[in-house]
């Protein structure tokens, strides 16, 4: 029994270490100031690379207002877009839902590299390539699935009943979806708001493709420093990039729980 | 006060039909009970009076306008659901004065039908509660007071009581007899409890795989079936298939003087146990062998073997028979109802 | 005839269908039609089949196909293993949930770039490893701990790609496990089962389409991944993502087909592995239900 104990806290301490101390390796290095190359720790500790990080030069913060703007704009849009789409295949039998349901799952089989390529061409054609709205409208289908599977889900669980007790109550069609649906739809929403986030948020490929350089985010500023380059810039830069996602997943819950709290009692 | 009239409603799920050409009226004010084994169609009628699904086939009337093809949020007509489905976001009084709100009354009216209401339903106080902190009684109290704040003319009841323990049953249905009487609403209850609905019904409604069978007063119901199925679901009964004939049954090699009925020929009466008396073997009487004896609460089960026929007495004097005795039967044959018999039979 | 209730799901689906269709699948499609050669900007209008002819001749295909295969199945059979065992830990610990959550939240927030220059900063021969190593004494120069990246055996890309799937695998095994462990799993210990049993001959099998699910959406993932691979894989042979792409960059504008043709025998390769676990779900739930 004491063995199998031990055993169980050597098992989850050492998930914990191989999860936390990538993170110690980073934040060392963020504070680094010079590092011999076969030293163990750094020789000086200092804010030179923070200092850095922070200034005009390193455009790291235009970078992140780049960021956070397009993953906001695209998870408001993939919210909008797939709340009603959730409700469809969730609610109603109609034909042709088998092929739809598969279409809606598209964006997670078929590879962005094939998508990316072949829609470029049509992009640069139309104007879009380079652009803020040509980069929003490639990250709007990958988040899309994320926000349709949980919300049919939801749909599914909850049946019409509720529905049509606000008819029954004299609701109109958006007074039911105010009043009744919405309350119901919000854990929903914490979860889908973050997975959309931030799978538009790590999205490298197709802002590169797309943006073609003009459209800075936190992936295409970090993505040469992976194998090249300032090792204290690049630690600091993927800090701030996993902070900012963080923070924003807390502000999305923090948002919806407060609502969520008497919901949760009678959600699943 | 409403009178309802459906005529020739037919609704089908899938091909199937759930009900099949139904016509009935209800009066102003009356309390009628939808009655039915499960899947027999009964809340497939409110949901079709309440206006959430239309009808295949058939209108539905509600004081002379033809409501058919109006949507459930425009009719003057409510409904309480088996679930009681209050809004879990929302507290005890923002529940009943939802339907309201919708509505767009004044913010004063509302508060006071609020506070109104929860007097009435003796709900002091827990206005600020939340529904998950409410007992079952209480949230199907407020159920019913939600949908009475938009004074409805038509209130429909979807099994209201069967989510309660006994006692908090008991409470309720005397609470929904008090507000039928006070309001004067048309009232449909559907329910699957015979008892519930011959203690509430003004009248009560028979579905048998989406038909009518039979519309009557509770008594008229209980003592007068119109058919096998209508008989079985209020009560046990003794089906005995024989001759009728100027005033005459015969069955079995026996004779019966029964009163006389328009009705003749082949028949199958139906006699309720506890409208057989075992007593001690006469000449002119069936008689017969105990088979089986159960005592169910105060009352004993008797079977007799009367030649090929199965009798069932239920009585509650029965202490001292045992099996294997020697009895005759008692029938009271002014209670007895008799169909016509069916290919099947 | 088509009921109201149809139209009415027509109309909630069709903003985001269209955005689907023609943001997503209309790049695919795209895509498809220039791998026929269809190219106008230099003069190519004829459909034809013959740079999937030149692809699958060439000798680096079976090469690249091979690594990527190797790559892909590698890290989604060790992430599924260990996600599917270690879900099953989680749920017979007493752990608390928050910390559960924690478990699968967290590599959420943290994408592949970030996972990769960490794993870089510690297994490279730079990295604290090597140099962990060479102050115990255990290696005498940098330069003879292994090389996890820029190689043949992608140790390091593996690595990179299971940090972040362990979890995902985990999470999606362990919120099925958790239904079933707690409608079955007493059933099966007062039928006398000892754990083990209670897990390969109850929970496993229940909870296979599940963890087939995730080990598809893992592989797809891997096989059509670009950056990591990209960073740092070989020089030789490129993954087929990476080699679509250096044929897409090309400065000869008649690599672009090629490149094309590459993206399509990747994009089957995902749409087969999604489509063997359709069908293995789908026996799964038809022998249940």
């Amino acid at each position: 029994m004491d063995r199998s104990k031990a055993l169980g806290h050597i098992v989850l301490v050492s998930i914990l270490l191989v999860l936390i101390l990538p993170f110690l390796v980073l934040i060392i290095w963020s504070f680094s100031q010079g590092w011999a190359s076969n030293a163990l720790l750094p020789n000086e500790f200092g804010l030179r690379g923070w200092r850095y990080l922070f200034s005009q030069q390193s455009r790291m913060l235009s970078s992140l207002g780049m960021s956070i703007l397009i993953s906001l704009v695209v998870t408001g849009f993939g919210m909008i877009l797939s709340i009603p789409a959730g409700k469809a295949l969730g609610l109603y039998i109609f034909p042709g839902k088998r092929l739809i349901e598969l279409l809606v799952l598209a964006p997670t089989i078929i590879p962005t590299i094939a998508v990316g390529m072949g829609i470029q061409i049509a992009f640069i054609r139309y104007g879009l390539a380079d652009t803020l709205l040509g980069v929003i409208l490639v990250h709007l289908p990958l988040v899309l699935p994320y926000g349709i599977r949980i919300f049919a889900s939801i749909y599914k669980a909850l049946g019409t009943k509720w529905e049509d007790q606000a008819k029954i109550l004299k609701a109109n069609g958006w007074q039911r979806f105010w009043f009744t649906s919405l309350p119901f739809l919000y854990p929903g929403m914490i979860s889908a708001g973050v997975l959309m986030f931030n799978v538009s948020f790590s999205q490298y490929f197709l802002t590169y493709l797309i943006g073609g350089g003009k459209i800075m985010t936190l992936p295409i500023l970090l993505f040469p420093f992976v194998n090249s380059g300032d090792r204290v810039m690049a630690s600091g830069l993927s800090l701030i990039f996993i902070l900012s996602s963080l923070i924003l997943m807390l502000i999305i819950e923090r948002v919806i729980t407060d609502s969520e709290e008497k919901t949760n009692v009678y959600y699943l | 006060m409403a009178k309802i009239r459906l005529n020739d409603l037919t609704k089908t799920y899938q091909g199937k039909p759930a009900i099949e050409k139904i016509s009935m009226e209800i009066e102003a004010g009356e309390l009628m009970a939808l009655v039915g084994h499960s899947g027999c169609g009964k809340t497939t009628m409110l949901r079709l009076i309440s206006g959430l699904i239309q009808p295949d086939q058939g209108s539905i009337w509600i004081d002379g306008l033809d409501v058919t093809k109006t949507k459930a949020e425009k009719r003057d007509v409510v409904m309480v659901f088996q679930e009681n489905l209050l809004f879990p976001h929302l507290t005890v009084a923002e529940n009943i004065a939802f339907g309201m709100r919708m509505q767009r009354s004044p913010r004063k009216k509302r508060m006071d039908k609020t506070r109104e209401l929860l007097d009435l339903m003796q709900l002091p106080d827990l206005e600020k509660r939340y529904p998950s902190q409410l007992s079952g009684g209480q949230q199907q109290r407020v159920a019913l007071a939600r949908v009475l704040a938009l004074e409805p003319k038509v209130l429909l009841l979807d099994e209201p009581l069967s989510n309660l323990d006994p006692k908090l049953r008991d409470d309720l249905r005397d609470l929904i007899l008090k507000l039928h009487k006070d309001f004067k609403m048309t009232t449909i209850l559907v329910t699957h409890d015979r008892d519930e609905a011959m203690m509430m019904a003004d009248r009560i409604a028979v579905l048998y795989y989406g038909k009518l069978l039979q519309m009557d007063k509770p008594i008229n119901i209980y003592n007068k079936p119109v058919s096998r199925e209508v008989a079985s679901l209020f009560g046990q009964c003794n089906f005995i298939p024989g001759l009728l004939k100027d005033g005459v049954f015969q069955t079995e090699g026996y004779r019966f003087r029964v009163p006389a009925l328009k009705r003749g020929g082949r028949v199958e009466a139906c006699v309720r146990s506890e409208h057989i008396k075992v007593v001690r073997p006469e000449n002119d009487r069936p008689m017969g062998v105990i088979t089986e004896k159960k005592y169910v609460g105060g009352q004993s089960i008797i079977k007799v073997a009367v030649g090929n026929l199965i009798f069932i007495a239920r009585g509650s004097n029965y202490f001292d028979l045992e099996i294997g005795n020697q009895v005759g039967l008692d029938i009271d044959w002014t209670l007895v109802s008799f169909n016509g018999l069916k290919n099947q039979a | 005839m088509v009921s109201r209730d149809s139209l009415k799901a027509y109309l909630y689906l069709t903003p985001a269908l269209s955005v689907i269709l023609i943001f997503f699948l209309g790049g695919f499609i795209l895509a498809f039609i220039q791998s026929l050669g269809y190219f106008p900007a230099i003069g190519q209008e004829d459909l034809t089949f013959k740079y999937y002819r030149e692809v699958l001749n060439k000798p680096e295909f079976f090469k690249s196909l091979s690594y990527t295969f190797y790559i892909a199945l590698l890290s989604t059979t060790i992430a599924t293993v260990s996600g599917t065992f270690l879900a099953y830990y989680l749920l017979r610990t007493s752990v608390k949930k928050s910390f559960i959550a924690f478990l699968y939240k967290f590599p959420i927030a943290v994408p592949h770039l970030v996972v990769a220059l960490m794993i870089v900063f510690i297994l490279s021969q730079g990295g604290i490893l090597s140099r962990l190593l060479l102050k115990g004494g255990l290696i005498s120069d940098t330069a003879s701990f292994p090389a996890f990246f820029y190689t043949q055996n992608a140790l390091g890309i593996i690595l990179i790609y299971i940090w972040k799937e362990i979890p995902f695998v985990t999470f999606m095994v362990y919120t099925v496990m958790r239904n079933i462990h707690t409608k079955l799993g007493e059933a099966a210990q007062n039928l006398k089962a000892s754990p083990g049993q209670v897990f390969f001959h109850v929970i496993l099998p229940l909870s296979m389409p599940s963890i087939i699910s995730a080990s598809a959406l893992v592989f797809a993932y891997s096989f059509g991944a670009f950056e990591v691979p990209y960073l740092l894989g070989a020089t030789y042979p490129k993954t087929m993502p990476v080699w679509a792409y250096l044929n897409f960059i090309s400065a000869d504008l008649s690599a672009r087909p090629i490149a094309m043709v590459i993206n399509m025998i990747v994009s089957l390769v995902c749409a087969v592995s999604i489509f063997i676990y359709y069908l293995s779900a789908k026996k799964y739930l038809r022998k249940w239900s």
